[in-house]
Order: structure tokens, then sequence, then C-alpha cells
């Protein structure tokens, strides 16, 4: 039939044009692992905090744990999406590291590291009450210049990033608790919606 | 009907130029090799397709190299761009759909 034609030509070009400008192979899995390392990172830290407030622990001591900790949930984070992104891509039969792969990861770079410079500069003054906000707010503003790559969703995540940061700089008290709503509720939600509408077959 | 069909575009009537157009379409250029990767044509059949839309003057073509490879850059031009917009509304009109939102 000649409509089926038509309908099949428009399906067509969409398809070649979001696989061609967007990073498809991110994969919702990983934001829901990210979500969980952020909230076992958090109750690392307040185990580490208990032990500081009993005295086992030094101050230095738990500085070191907490930078640590922080690394391994980064590396962790990244290292479970490049695996899902790896498997989804051989699963879809594309190449992982294409051009939008690229463009997306440049666009996001200058928020992020400025956000990594400006929270090092902050722990060298020994400023920590800005460390939290900093990095949420520095974090979604990359999600919001990557998503033009990727998924629209990521721009929501990203906004909602920014609004926790915001709020943690506004109510500094809870710090821990932000981190763990932005890092890793978020995250986990996130994920589970992505998984849901696009990776669930 | 007929004033539809008239912009229905016979230069776009093939999978192979239709994807070209549309990868065109929402990217600052694409090489040869990318195109080809995304198609998923041999080398001979997406060179015929690029030359006949060049000939249309809907693509443009650069050639620059990178080291000391050869690399050949394809861009949609003006004219291109709204011929295949003409097509793409009037396959959305003939299959009766409103304009899509995406």
């Amino acid at each position: 039939m000649k409509n089926q034609k038509y309908l099949d030509d428009i399906r067509e070009i969409k398809e070649l044009m979001n696989r061609s400008s967007k990073f498809l192979s991110l994969s919702g899995l990983s934001g829901v692992f990210a979500g969980f390392y952020a909230l076992a990172g958090v109750v690392m830290a307040e185990w580490a905090f208990g032990q500081y407030h009993t005295g086992a622990w030094t101050r230095e001591q738990v500085f070191f744990f907490l930078i640590f900790l922080a690394f391994a949930v980064l590396v962790l984070s990244l290292g479970t999406a490049l695996w899902f992104s790896y498997r989804k891509a051989q699963k879809r039969q594309y190449k992982m590291w294409d051009v939008p792969a690229r463009r997306m990861v440049a666009a996001s770079l200058v928020p992020l590291l400025t956000g990594g410079l400006w929270s090092l500069i902050l722990v060298l003054h020994g400023d920590y009450g800005l460390l939290v906000p900093s990095m949420l707010v520095f974090y979604g503003l990359s999600l919001t210049t990557a998503s033009y790559y990727t998924y629209g969703m990521v721009y929501y995540l990203g906004l909602a990033e920014i609004l926790t940061g915001l709020l943690a700089l506004l109510w500094p008290g809870y710090a821990v608790w932000w981190w763990a709503l932005g890092f890793g509720v978020f995250h986990i939600l996130y994920g589970l919606l992505m998984y849901v509408k696009f990776d669930r077959h | 009907m007929e004033h539809i069909l008239k912009n229905i575009n016979k230069a776009f009537d093939n999978r192979v130029r239709l994807g070209i157009m549309s990868i065109l379409s929402v990217n600052d250029g694409a090489t040869f090799t990318r195109l080809k990767e995304l198609l998923g044509v041999t080398d001979g059949n997406l060179a015929s397709h690029l030359k006949a839309l060049e000939k249309e003057q809907y693509v443009s073509v650069e050639k620059t190299f990178v080291g000391r490879k050869p690399q050949t850059t394809y861009r949609i031009t003006q004219t291109g761009r709204e011929a295949f917009k003409r097509h793409i509304e009037a396959l959305e009109k003939l299959i009766g759909g409103s304009r899509g939102k995406e």
C-alpha cells in the first residue's frame, strides 16, 4: 500500500535524524546504579562522621576517607555507565564512541571541569560548606548541556540537580541529605523512568 | 491531492537518498565514512546517490586532508533544506497525520 510506504519513510527519517545526532547508547540502568553507589557513599560517610564523634578517627582520617569515597563513587558510576552503554551499543549494533557521543562529552566537559576545579579550590580554602551545593549545581549544568546530544530527559535531571544545589545553598545544614537526594534518589528515579521508557523491550 | 503529490520529490524517492538528507539536515556536515556507517550501504551505492543529490544541488561537497588521508565532507545546501522540508510536509499530509511535534 502506498500509504504504508510514506509512513515507513517518515519513520526512517526520524530514526536517522535521532541516531545521527544523539548519543542513544546511554542506558537507564547506569543512572540506577550511580544512584545506589551515591547512597552507599552517604551511609559510609555517616559512619565515618560517627567514628570522628566517638574519637576513634582524627579529623584528617575522616577527611581522607571522604576524598577516597568520593573518587570511588565517581569511578564506579562512570565505569558502570560505560559498561552499560557499551552493551547497549553492541546489542543494537551501533558504535558507542560515535560523533554524537564525542559531541556530548565535549559539551558537558566545560561545566563539569569548571565545577571540578571550583570544588577543589573550595577544599583548598577549607570552605566545605559550599562544596555540596557547588557540586550539585555544576553537575546539573553539565547535564543540561549534555542533554542536547542525548535523550531529552537528561535535561530535566539537570534541572532537578541545579534546583537541589540551590536549595542546599539556601539551607546548608543538611548537606548530606541534599547530596543523597541529588546524586542518589534523583539518579535512581531518572534511571528507572529511562529504563521503562526506552530500554525495556 | 494533486498539489500535495507535486511536492513529493522524485529525488528523495529512494531509501538511501532519503537517509542522506535526514542525516545532513540535523548535522553540520557528515563525512563519507560516517554516512556509510549510519546507512549501512556499500561505497559505490552511497557515492552514486550522493552524486545524484549533488547534481540537484541539494548537497555540497568539501574535500580536505586529515594528515595524509583525504576526507570528503557533505553538507546540506539551502536549496536542499527547503526541498527536503517540503518533501516531509507532503509525506505528513499524505499519511493524514497532523504535523508531528518532534
